[in-house]
């Protein structure tokens, strides 16, 4: 079945809920990758999935559905990207004097907030390429960028992240 | 790094989601219910406006942030940004490079001279300066008391649990001076703190399995609890200052609920402005491209009389904004120096307190500890390199006789597994891939037991016509590795008891095919057939 025809169905109101019940999955996993919280990531799954039922009668034929949901996933976490103080200080409860972190715990830290610091495009290249593993002709689509330029995001991304990935460097 | 070692490492930084995320409603969305405008709030801004004022101006004479101070005059009740200096802002410095544990420093940026200085008071936890109580709190601005005494915390129940393990959450507050902690409110729901306003402790719920979050109104003398309009989370994004969408980022509030937002991306060149909206009202503090000569790229708030105070991304300046004066940056200096490939960054944490704060200078941040190089032993290659090739040959229906795969048990020194399958034999499998292609290099694994720490060689050969398998370290760090004649390599070092060793390379066959890779050790030899298919290797 095509984009076209689940969306002509979805008009019918009922097929709505085929299409994206099983792109939530990997819309969850993009919103937590993005926001890194659990409940601001369901609330914009949540929000996206009413912008979706919105914006179904504009999906294109031939339209590749999870991309053009993902993009509206993309979309919201944007919206709800909070910045650092935010994220910092929406913690559960003071901070105590915790056991020294492990050399892998501050390896991850230090990476978490290089990628908070990477503009919003540059993290959602890295976080659809190697947190979904998406192609990166669908983390083009995503992005709304060809595939080739979305290879050359991410490239840049991992510059800035001060990271080599000959993959993608030879590529790029 | 290769491909797959990077998104290992970005998954382990970033978790998986929580299992307790709640799928979405695929429901038409229903109506919304209406906005609820209190008529007082008006009356009510303007209550708080002064009672905050009187708060915060009665607390400056208190404030004795010794090192020196500089004696202050009277304090006036509406003090202007030049005559309130000097003052001292309290901040959080962190320092933070490549394999560099991240280092913050806590004290007090002079204003306006810009100098940092160390707070050895500050302990562990310290994270806000408290002028009423002249000393840092394990709290933050949003989870103070408007008067600067108490702070709320969440705690997840049972003790020890995290958002992911909760039966019910209890709001807590604890009175500084005295450091008494009461129990407020308990929700079998997630609590969290939005802010602490005179009008009460804003707190939000979200169910353990996801769904809608509330907003509640907690009275902090008796624990009165009142649901509040969506309405009114301060970090709810600007839409009426974004007629065309974008990006909205919220930065903080005041305790009148005064918000500041940044529209606009941090893209070199983005367009993009900060502004403040009060009461419905948007004012613009400031407007420009990322990147300009300004440098004003803010990150980190904080509210007092004087204005709004905000860092900044590089590090270079403390800003000031308010009403009357306008934007103004303070350059500050004595930051420790950034280690080499990092950057430094400072946080206002609480209000700037009247006088000059003279303290310590800050310590330089330490330099990451390089690991010491195992020493690699010194190997005759050659008794290795003398040991027959024995591949299996092309039986004669010419199907290649490709080996079994083999569940293996891999953990690692890093504390994680590595792939938990190979081909081989004991105690040395090929690894990395299952499906592998002619056109283009791919990774491989090469999956050491401990049972066998010595050197290894590993020799190729296509069974099924001409061709070879080139095989050689990755770039990064794949273990040491040495060409040998005849397209061997050699691998001096191989496992580390208890840990399997993962040697890391990448493989790239010249040819389609079926191939016949042996594996040699000071006693055993470990054969894997694989075939190779035609074509480009898949993405990712």
């Amino acid at each position: 079945m095509t984009a076209l025809e689940v969306a002509a169905e979805a008009h019918q109101g009922h097929a709505f809920e085929d299409l994206v019940a099983p792109l939530v999955p990997a819309a969850q996993r993009l919103a937590y990758g993005m926001l890194q919280n659990g409940h601001e990531a369901e609330d914009a799954v949540q929000e996206a999935t009413f912008k979706a039922r919105r914006a179904l009668p504009r999906l294109r034929e031939g339209s590749n559905a999870r991309a053009w949901f993902l993009t509206i996933v993309a979309n919201e976490c944007r919206q709800r990207r909070r910045n650092r103080w935010w994220s910092i200080t929406r913690q559960a409860a003071p901070a105590t004097e915790d056991a020294a972190p492990t050399q892998s715990d501050e390896g991850a830290m230090d990476l978490r907030r290089a990628l908070g610091k990477l503009p919003a495009q540059m993290k959602l290249a890295i976080v659809l390429r190697y947190y979904l593993d998406l192609p990166f002709d669908e983390v083009g689509r995503v992005l709304g960028v060809s595939e080739k330029a979305a290879k050359a995001r991410v490239h840049r991304a991992l510059v800035r992240l001060r990271v080599q990935v000959p993959e993608v460097d030879t590529d790029a | 790094m290769r491909e797959d070692e990077f998104r290992e490492k970005l998954r382990g930084a970033l978790g998986d989601p929580p299992a307790s995320m709640a799928p979405p409603s695929l429901a038409p969305a229903g109506p919304r219910p209406p906005r609820i405008y209190p008529t007082a709030m008006g009356a009510l801004a303007v209550a708080l406006a002064v009672l905050l004022v009187l708060v915060l101006v009665g607390t400056r004479g208190g404030w004795n942030p010794r090192g020196s101070v500089v004696p202050m005059g009277k304090p006036t009740p509406f003090p202007t940004a030049a005559s309130a200096f000097p003052c001292a802002l309290p901040v959080m410095v962190e320092g933070e490079a490549p394999g560099a544990p991240v280092s913050a420093r806590i004290g007090f940026v002079n204003v306006p001279s810009g100098s940092f200085r160390v707070d050895p008071r500050a302990g562990a936890g310290s994270n806000y300066y408290s002028a009423a109580l002249g000393r840092w709190l394990p709290a933050t601005q949003r989870t103070v008391s408007p008067d600067g005494t108490s702070y709320a915390y969440v705690k997840l129940m049972p003790e020890g649990a995290s958002y992911s393990s909760f039966t019910s959450s209890e709001l807590h507050v604890v009175y500084a001076p005295s450091n008494e902690d009461r129990k407020l409110w308990s929700s079998v729901d997630g609590i969290d703190v939005v802010m602490w306003q005179p009008s009460g402790i804003l707190v939000s719920t979200v169910p353990k399995q996801g769904g809608a979050m509330l907003l509640w109104r907690i009275d902090p003398a008796n624990g009165h609890v009142a649901r509040a309009p969506q309405s009114a989370d301060p970090g709810r994004p600007p839409l009426a200052a974004m007629p065309g969408g974008g990006t909205s980022s919220y930065m903080g509030s005041d305790v009148q609920g005064d918000s500041v937002f940044r529209l606009g991306s941090r893209d070199p060149g983005t367009k993009y402005s900060v502004i403040v909206v009060q009461s419905g009202r948007t004012i613009t503090i400031y407007s420009g491209k990322q990147g300009d000569a300004r440098d004003f790229d803010p990150d980190g708030i904080s509210f007092d009389v004087h204005g709004i105070w905000f860092g900044n991304y590089d590090g270079k300046w403390a800003w000031l904004w308010s009403p009357t004066s306008g934007l103004q940056g303070f350059k500050v200096s004595g930051l420790p120096a950034a280690l080499p490939g990092g950057d430094v960054l400072f946080f206002p944490q609480g209000p700037c307190v009247p006088g000059e704060f003279t303290g310590v200078a800050a310590a330089p941040f330490a330099h990451p500890t390089p690991s010491p190089s195992p020493s690699v032993p010194a190997v005759d290659w050659s008794v290795l390199l003398a040991r027959p090739l024995v591949l299996p040959a092309m039986p004669t229906n010419g199907a290649c006789p490709v080996s079994p795969q083999q569940n293996l048990a891999v953990t690692t020194s890093t504390g994680k597994g590595g792939p938990n399958y190979g081909y081989g034999q004991w105690p040395a499998f090929v690894s990395g891939q299952i499906f592998w292609y002619s056109a283009g290099s791919q990774g491989v694994v090469i999956l050491v037991n401990p049972e066998y720490k010595g050197p290894i060689i590993i020799r190729s050969k296509r069974l099924d016509g001409s061709g070879s398998l080139g095989i050689a370290a990755s770039p990064g760090p794949a273990g040491p590795s040495v060409a040998l004649p005849g397209g061997a390599l050699g691998i001096p070092v191989t496992s580390s008891p208890p840990y399997w060793g993962a040697w890391f390379g990448v493989m790239v066959p010249t040819a389609a095919g079926c191939y016949g890779i042996q594996i040699d050790g000071n006693s055993w030899s470990s054969v894997a057939v694989i075939q190779v298919q035609k074509g480009p290797p898949p993405p990712g």
